[in-house]
């Protein structure tokens, strides 16, 4: 596995690439609005061209060879004086103030405040409009529009985003806004069509009908039982569910495909050295499963392999398998964001 | 709020020592474990330090030599270091409880607030993170 990293610097809270643009929030309200397919090409002339098709995507599963590579960087840093360079434009964000989460889904962008939901587009993020007054815990894009929302103790919310991009007047995405499950809720993801909703408080659920009965329970998927059952850390990667066992130990579990519309779990666990501090949180990516510990982010990717990257992170994300730019780690620290990119 | 509660005066607004968040019999409900004097500073720092959103609810800690110290326990009996306060009357009646921000989206302390603890050094930008995406967290 070859891995590079972008170091950008600033202060940042959240980020997107999308369409050839690099956004990134800042921690004072602003959406900065960045010329990524620029600063691609030019740093690619300065260190290699293969870094524009690593960052990319068109380089998965292909070997770097080192004559590839200009000088021996696998490093690049950008100043805030460099990237201002490529700046196409800034706006505020719907509060003027920092936001709690974004996502995306075509040219939508969703918002997260702690004022409610507000839904813009990419290319006019100066326009705004606001779905529900109610804030989330994370917003889970699905397929085909999909979007499902974890609200608490309300439960998990749907919205479903027009496929196609011509609805710029807002009209009919509130109507497309409602409670399907009204179980507490702490972070939805997406298995293959099916909500799984994971919660502190109460049984997860995963539930192909997306209704409020309990399809799967943990008895059924689960064959070891954690012994943390308050602090429950859970997560969904594609065909697998992932579980904290305790404080070092992930429990795997793969969703076995079937000839019966039933499905069928098999599991296995992870043990984590002890140098890595606490389990805290995980994700899927597109190159395999990334899990927070205390004292580092842990990537295990498809072929098993490990890469451990030390230090307290402020947030981390990696975008959806099917999406360009999904190879892309993205990791923010308290003064740079960094944007490694692997050639999975 | 029933009547019947002991109250004190911090500037223009009062405060309510609620009873239904001390000696609980169940535990739907968080409880506080330090004392009402201790109660009343966490509430007169908010009010100090503007840590309030949309006029009527903020954020507090029990700040110690500076640090954030316990002050309660979530439903699940687990310590917090966060309060909430509440003016649910929006008649500067004030009231508040210990929260785990993972038990209620309504409870997590706004972004804006979480921010100003972070420029006063009060908690860590990671730390931050972690509440605002609803991870384990001891701050």
């Amino acid at each position: 596995m070859t891995a590079m990293s972008l170091r950008i610097e600033g202060e940042y809270w959240d980020f997107l690439i999308k369409y050839n643009k690099l956004f990134l929030w800042n921690f004072e309200g602003e959406i900065e609005i960045y010329n990524w397919e620029e600063i691609l090409r030019e740093i690619s002339h300065k260190y290699g061209d293969f870094i524009y098709s690593l960052y990319n995507g068109s380089m998965i599963n292909q070997i770097i060879k080192e004559k590839d590579i200009t000088g021996h960087y696998n490093d690049i840093y950008l100043s805030r004086f460099d990237l201002d360079r490529y700046l196409d434009k800034k706006e505020l964000t719907p509060t003027g103030d920092v936001i709690t989460s974004i996502n995306s889904y075509n040219e939508n962008i969703l918002i997260n405040t702690d004022d409610g939901l507000f839904i813009s587009f990419l290319n006019d993020m100066g326009k705004f409009e606001k779905i529900t007054d109610m804030p989330f815990y994370n917003i889970s894009v699905g397929t085909y529009g999909k979007v499902a929302l974890a609200g608490g103790e309300e439960g998990v919310f749907e919205l479903l985003l027009p496929i196609n991009n011509l609805n710029k007047n807002y009209k009919g995405y509130k109507e497309g806004f409602r409670n399907i499950i009204k179980k507490h809720s702490n972070r939805t993801s997406w298995v293959k069509n099916n909500i799984y909703s994971s919660s502190y408080i109460e049984e997860f659920i995963l539930n192909p009908m997306n209704t409020n009965e309990i399809i799967y329970g943990e008895d059924q998927i689960y064959k070891y039982s954690a012994k943390e059952e308050i602090t429950k850390v859970t997560w969904v990667n594609n065909n697998k569910i992932y579980r904290k066992l305790n404080s070092s130990t992930l429990e795997e579990v793969t969703i076995l495909d079937s000839e019966n519309e039933e499905l069928n779990f098999k599991s296995r666990t992870l043990n984590f050295q002890g140098w890595k501090g606490e389990i805290i949180a995980g994700a899927g990516a597109a190159y395999g499963t990334i899990v927070e510990c205390e004292n580092a982010l842990v990537v295990i990717f498809k072929d098993k392999s490990v890469m451990n990257i030390p230090g307290e992170v402020v947030r981390w994300k990696s975008y959806k398998s099917k999406e360009r730019y999904s190879n892309i780690l993205g990791i923010i620290y308290d003064e740079e964001l960094v944007l490694t990119a692997f050639n999975y | 709020m029933p009547n019947g509660h002991q109250t004190r005066k911090y500037n223009d607004c009062t405060y309510i020592f609620s009873d239904l968040h001390r000696n609980l019999q169940n535990r739907n409900k968080s409880e506080w474990k330090i004392n009402q004097d201790e109660e009343f500073n966490s509430f007169a720092l908010m009010c100090d330090e503007n840590w309030i959103f949309k006029d009527y609810k903020g954020g507090s800690l029990h700040r110690i030599n500076s640090s954030n110290e316990k002050l309660g326990k979530n439903r699940s009996l687990e310590w917090v270091k966060i309060a909430k306060f509440v003016d649910s009357t929006k008649n500067s009646e004030w009231h508040g409880y210990p929260v785990d921000y993972r038990e209620s989206i309504h409870d997590k302390p706004p972004t804006k607030i979480l921010k100003e603890w972070v420029n006063k050094g009060i908690i860590r930008k990671s730390q931050m993170g972690k509440i605002v995406d609803n991870r384990g967290c001891d701050i």
